[in-house]
């Protein structure tokens, strides 16, 4: 009897131990839209001012630019040229989803629109219409978190974007996101046609003073145009800088 | 003979019937050649005009014929001027030109717009020689192309709202892809009534390498002989010289769409002389019908006097070869007089036709001329003389099927 009573509570025992996966309690699986605004809150800034080299390379030859840049919050930036000596003193200015540029050549003040925009910046991978485009994702896109995977031997969330509306610059990204810095270090862009048309890769991730993270490297190749890539290296920094009004107006891009 | 003598006299005989079949063979006669000239007119004048801005023969890279269409600027051939100038020194006869021909837009306002221009960079010898824009200059002078100044396309002009003496910049590429600005004066509008000239902007070949950031090369070296008829000859030529060793050297008869169109021009005017043959064949096999008709009898009572099956088929088709050479006479004239107007002043059929029309590398004219050659009048001469035979064969063959006894009692 004491050993029928004795199988059954072991019974019951081993039972409840099968059926349920662990005693602690689950780790809480990061949403979407945490991740987004944690990247987000990495990346952008109040104010912020920069120099920057550009590396642009396609099968036939290697260029190399460098230049500065202002920016104020996600909607107001500013790039000025300062080599080489054929692009030197041509500025950009960015507001909202307008550009303009001032060509020193011919100076003048163009806004750059339509098919323009489908451009690359100065012949590179990035296109005036990533510059441009909304970087407020959770508005334009719906997010799926996928599940982890390993990039660059570090732990990253897998994210997949799919677009609700079709006047976005991508139908679809796929975000591998650090689980420890939370910096985006390699996302896809495809096109409406499931074509993958662009990588955007983010690396040399290093804290800053206010305790973010943020990468000093980005790499980004076109899919569309075998062989090239573009690399910028971020090579001065500078948060949180006190910008006149003027450095985001047309004023400062005609002047400088 | 006795039966070309009977022919003549059948031909006397009935003038109505016979002014009948030789206004047929008239009209016919009259429409092929004003047809053929017509035709023929317009696509020499096509290759003509074409092929002095597309030149006889070009030199290109081979990467750059692969993908024209995308028009990369970065499959040029190198050291251009020189290619050219060792052309024209080792093949007699032959001009050279180095030449960049790039898409633009036209900046309208402070907006890049969507006025697009192709643009032409070239030597000041080709803009005069070649493109002859001297002669299509309707305002303005000749432009100091070292100057920045530039010679504007008519319809360009309307388009951006430019006048002569307009600041104007365009916005193009470098081979990289970057945007890339070119500034410059207006010194003054062209206008050719083809796209190829009318919606394009001319600037110097320096201006437009430094744009496309291709130093010292060209995307096209454009090679002009004697006569466009002889690029063939004038490309096997060039082949062999070492300085085009790597490119390709390409006869205008080779570039799309001129390959196809030379084979089109020549069938369509076969299908046209065919349907005219046809349609009056037609109306001579009813006149010649009622002639054997009428001539019953007659026909009876020769096939009993012993003639046979051949002669009679050989009567009415030589009656009507006869008709057939009288109004082939008549109607080379007529063709001849109404292409006179076609010749002399053309038909324009409007500039805004050819907006809707992709005419590629065809300098296709809104206003169109006819050509009349001796050899068009000879072939619509004897188109004539074809309708009469056509349309007479069957008749004489009903003539010749005719018993003598079944005439005879048929009383007619």
């Amino acid at each position: 009897m004491l050993t029928r009573r004795l199988f059954l509570a072991a019974t019951v025992l081993l039972g409840a131990l099968v059926s349920s996966p662990t005693w602690a309690d689950e780790p809480e699986l990061p949403t979407v839209d945490s991740l987004l605004n944690a990247f987000e809150t990495n990346l952008n800034f109040e104010t912020r001012s920069a120099t920057l080299t550009m590396t642009v390379a396609n099968p036939r030859r290697t260029r190399e630019y460098s230049m500065t840049t202002f920016g104020r919050g996600a909607d107001e930036s500013t790039i000025e040229y300062l080599s080489p000596a054929r692009e030197r003193g041509t500025r950009y200015l960015r507001k909202g989803e307008e550009m303009w540029m001032y060509l020193p050549a011919v100076e003048r003040v163009q806004k750059i629109s339509g098919h323009m925009l489908r451009q690359g910046m100065a012949g590179s991978d990035v296109s005036y219409e990533d510059m441009t485009s909304s970087t407020e994702w959770q508005e334009s896109y719906e997010g799926v978190l996928v599940g982890q995977e390993v990039w660059d031997t570090r732990p990253h969330w897998r994210i997949e974007l799919t677009a609700k509306t079709s006047d976005v610059t991508y139908a679809k990204r796929v975000i591998l996101v650090d689980v420890e810095t939370l910096i985006p270090s390699h996302q896809e862009l495809y096109a409406l046609s499931g074509l993958m048309v662009k990588t955007w890769d983010m690396t040399d991730v290093r804290p800053l003073e206010d305790g973010r993270q943020y990468p000093f490297r980005m790499r980004i190749e076109d899919k569309l145009k075998e062989g090239s890539y573009t690399e910028i290296v971020t090579t001065e920094l500078e948060m949180g800088v006190a910008l006149e009004e003027e450095v985001f107006s047309l004023r400062w891009l005609e002047r400088g | 003979m006795w039966i070309f003598k009977l022919a003549l006299r059948n031909v006397r005989r009935n003038g109505r019937r016979t002014a009948l079949t030789a206004a047929t063979v008239i009209i016919g006669v009259a429409l092929f050649t004003v047809t053929s000239a017509f035709s023929v007119g317009i696509f020499e004048n096509i290759y003509a005009d074409s092929t002095a801005l597309i030149g006889h023969v070009r030199v290109v890279d081979p990467d750059f014929l692969e993908r024209e269409q995308l028009n990369p600027l970065y499959e040029y051939v190198p050291a251009a001027e020189a290619v050219a100038a060792d052309i024209e020194r080792r093949v007699p006869g032959a001009h050279a030109y180095p030449i960049i021909k790039s898409g633009m837009a036209v900046s309208v306002d402070d907006t890049i717009g969507d006025v697009f221009a192709i643009t032409t960079g070239s030597t000041d010898a080709w803009m005069r020689e070649r493109g002859t824009l001297e002669d299509k200059l309707i305002n303005g002078e000749w432009p100091d192309w070292n100057d920045g100044q530039m010679l504007v396309g008519q319809r360009i002009a309307e388009m951006a709202g430019l006048e002569v003496g307009s600041e104007i910049v365009l916005f193009g590429q470098t081979q990289d892809g970057a945007i890339s600005p070119v500034g410059g004066t207006v010194a003054g509008i062209v206008y050719a009534g083809n796209p190829l000239v009318d919606k394009q902007v001319f600037m110097s070949l320096a201006t437009l390498q430094y744009a496309a950031d291709i130093d010292d090369g060209a995307l096209e070296v454009l090679v002009y002989g004697d006569d466009l008829d002889d690029a063939e000859a004038l490309a096997d030529q060039i082949s062999t010289l070492a300085s085009v060793s790597g490119l390709v050297v390409e006869p205008w008869t080779q570039r799309s769409p001129f390959d196809s169109l030379v084979g089109i021009t020549a069938a369509m005017q076969a299908i046209i002389g065919l349907i005219l043959v046809f349609i009056t064949a037609l109306a001579i096999w009813n006149t010649m019908t009622m002639s054997v008709l009428e001539r019953t009898s007659e026909i009876g009572v020769m096939r009993a006097m012993g003639m046979g099956r051949g002669s009679a088929v050989l009567m009415f088709v030589v009656e009507a070869v006869v008709i057939a050479i009288i109004g082939g006479v008549i109607g080379m004239a007529l063709g001849a007089l109404l292409s006179w107007p076609l010749i002399h002043w053309g038909y324009n059929m409007g500039t805004e036709v050819l907006d809707n029309i992709d005419a590629g590398e065809m300098a296709m004219s809104a206003h169109l001329y006819a050509k009349l050659t001796p050899d068009m009048l000879i072939k619509g001469f004897f188109v004539g003389i074809a309708m009469a035979i056509a349309g007479s064969f069957i008749p004489s063959l009903r003539a010749a099927s005719i018993r003598p006894v079944d005439a005879m009692k048929g009383g007619r």
